[in-house]
């Protein structure tokens, strides 16, 4: 926070420095103008520097002040030296130094507000890349570190099974064998964690991505991954969108990998995707089951992290697939929502930009 | 090669007994070198004030995250000398980082090997390592010492 406060204040040097050079270029190109023909009219415009010098300092306000003292100067110096020249030509000048030190306030403040924008930009551009590259450690040793010791409690316990399995009572080896699926069930979720905060540093492709074909594929390697179920998957064809094919493809493998899953004890299980709608630009899309559905009352915890509305035994899982699902979509300005009731279903609505 | 030893580069004492277990287990009867950061292991391979440089391992296992020098600045190292250039290296690693990937690849590494937690697995990704890389694999014919 310190960087960002010391950088949003304008060193005095970039103020005076810029203005200082529109000044002198004013008053170059004035003098070249009126040398020739008055040479007073000059030495009037010579006071815009120090007006310009005010401007810079204190904006608007030191513009109109600098030029109402350059005016009195301006109109001293005519009365006591008795310079010859016309009340009108005096006047007029009053009116030019009046202007251009207004001008110039106004250009002042405008500048200098330039200027602490950009350093503001910068510094959170700064603060920014470094969150980033902390995060990058952190999940970097995050994937090196915490895997470590979930190997030793896995490989020992094993090894305790292994080498003393004959003497153990029979409680002692179903114990160790939690233990093991207990760690096993941690370096998966580390394993997940990382993977979505990967997901949010990754920079997004984009891409013409057929939803459709993406889809069918998905649903091929369900059934020859598990091919005693019967699951009948309708999938609409020519689901044309923009998006990055490799995360999208994550969005619908989620989706309808829950769809199969909480459909595992529905007797005619059924999944369908389809367009259902869409305007300015976005379409959207649903993903049906007629699995073990959902109560509305707990609709928000689906796309949190970690959150589950099953017990393990249930139905297996880590609780980060919809969020990651949710986040990929948030990324593509998308969006999702879902629908459900226990025991009839659930109907997972995402919409998608089109172009 | 069949009989030329193993060089194990392991920080985590628990992970070094791990995988001398799943050594053993898997049957690779060839000695098995250990040293314990990036420094013992340049040691090892070659030499310092004080020691002779060790003979040529058959291959190098290799951890990223060591203390002093680093997995991928030993990999460097073995990858810039003559003696050892040749050398098949196999990171033995916790990530599956796609930086820690690009950067190994990048820099000669022969094979990269995610330790995976469960022992089982890992064992069995040691056994094949081991009959792969000493047994399966045709190795690099190693240079006579001192010639150009």
């Amino acid at each position: 926070m310190n960087d960002l406060s010391s950088a949003g204040r304008i060193l005095p040097w970039q103020r005076t420095g810029v203005l200082a050079v529109a000044a002198v270029l004013l008053l170059v190109v004035t003098v070249a103008r009126f040398t020739s023909a008055d040479p007073t009219m000059a030495i009037t415009m010579l006071y815009l520097l120090p007006i310009a010098l005010l401007a810079t300092e204190f904006g608007l306000r030191g513009g109109v002040l600098g030029a109402s003292i350059a005016s009195v100067l301006v109109v001293a110096w005519v009365l006591l030296l008795d310079v010859d020249i016309p009340t009108g030509e005096v006047l007029l000048r009053c009116v030019i130094l009046t202007f251009l030190g207004t001008s110039f306030g106004l250009l002042g403040d405008r500048l200098s507000q330039a200027v602490v924008d950009r350093a503001l930009v910068a510094a959170r551009t700064g603060e920014l890349a470094a969150v980033n590259k902390e995060l990058e450690a952190f999940s970097y040793s995050v994937a090196h570190d915490l895997r470590a010791p979930l190997r030793a409690i896995d490989g020992y316990s094993l090894a305790i099974l292994d080498d003393y399995g004959q003497e153990l009572p029979g409680g002692a080896q179903e114990d160790l064998a939690r233990v093991r699926g207990a760690s096993q069930r941690m370096s998966t979720l580390i394993d997940e964690l990382l993977g979505l905060s990967r997901l949010t540093r990754r920079e997004l492709v984009r891409a013409s991505v057929d939803l459709s074909v993406l889809a069918r594929e998905i649903a091929d390697e369900l059934r020859l991954r598990d091919g005693q179920r019967a699951v009948e998957i309708d999938i609409q064809e020519g689901l044309e969108v923009n998006g990055d094919p490799e995360l999208l493809r994550l969005v619908l493998q989620n989706l309808l990998e829950n769809a199969w899953k909480f459909t595992a004890n529905t007797k005619e299980a059924h999944v369908e995707l389809a367009r259902i709608g869409g305007e300015n630009g976005h379409a959207t899309f649903a993903v049906h089951d007629n699995g073990v559905g959902f109560d509305m009352r707990y609709a928000e915890k689906l796309f949190r992290p970690f959150e589950r509305l099953h017990r393990q035994e249930e139905y297996a899982g880590t609780g980060v697939g919809l969020t990651t699902v949710a986040r990929v979509l948030n990324r593509h300005g998308g969006k999702i929502w879902a629908q459900g009731t226990p025991g009839k279903g659930a109907t997972f609505f995402f919409d998608l930009p089109i172009r | 090669m069949r009989d030329a030893p193993i060089l194990l580069v392991e920080d985590n004492p628990d992970d070094e007994a791990l995988t001398l277990r799943a050594f053993k287990r898997s049957g690779v009867a060839n000695d098995i070198e250990v040293v314990r950061d990036g420094q013992e292991a340049l040691d090892y391979l070659f030499g310092n004030d004080a020691v002779e440089a060790s003979p040529i391992p058959g291959i190098i296992l290799l951890d990223l995250k060591l203390p002093k020098v680093d997995g991928l600045e030993v990999l460097k190292r073995v990858r810039a000398e003559d003696r050892t250039k040749l050398i098949p290296v196999v990171i033995l690693t916790s990530s599956r980082e796609e930086s820690d990937l690009i950067d190994t690849y990048g820099h000669g590494a022969n094979s990269y090997v995610r330790k995976p937690v469960d022992f089982n697995q890992f064992a069995d990704s040691v056994r094949q390592l081991g009959l792969y890389w000493l047994v399966v694999n045709e190795p690099p014919p190693i240079p006579i010492p001192n010639s150009p």
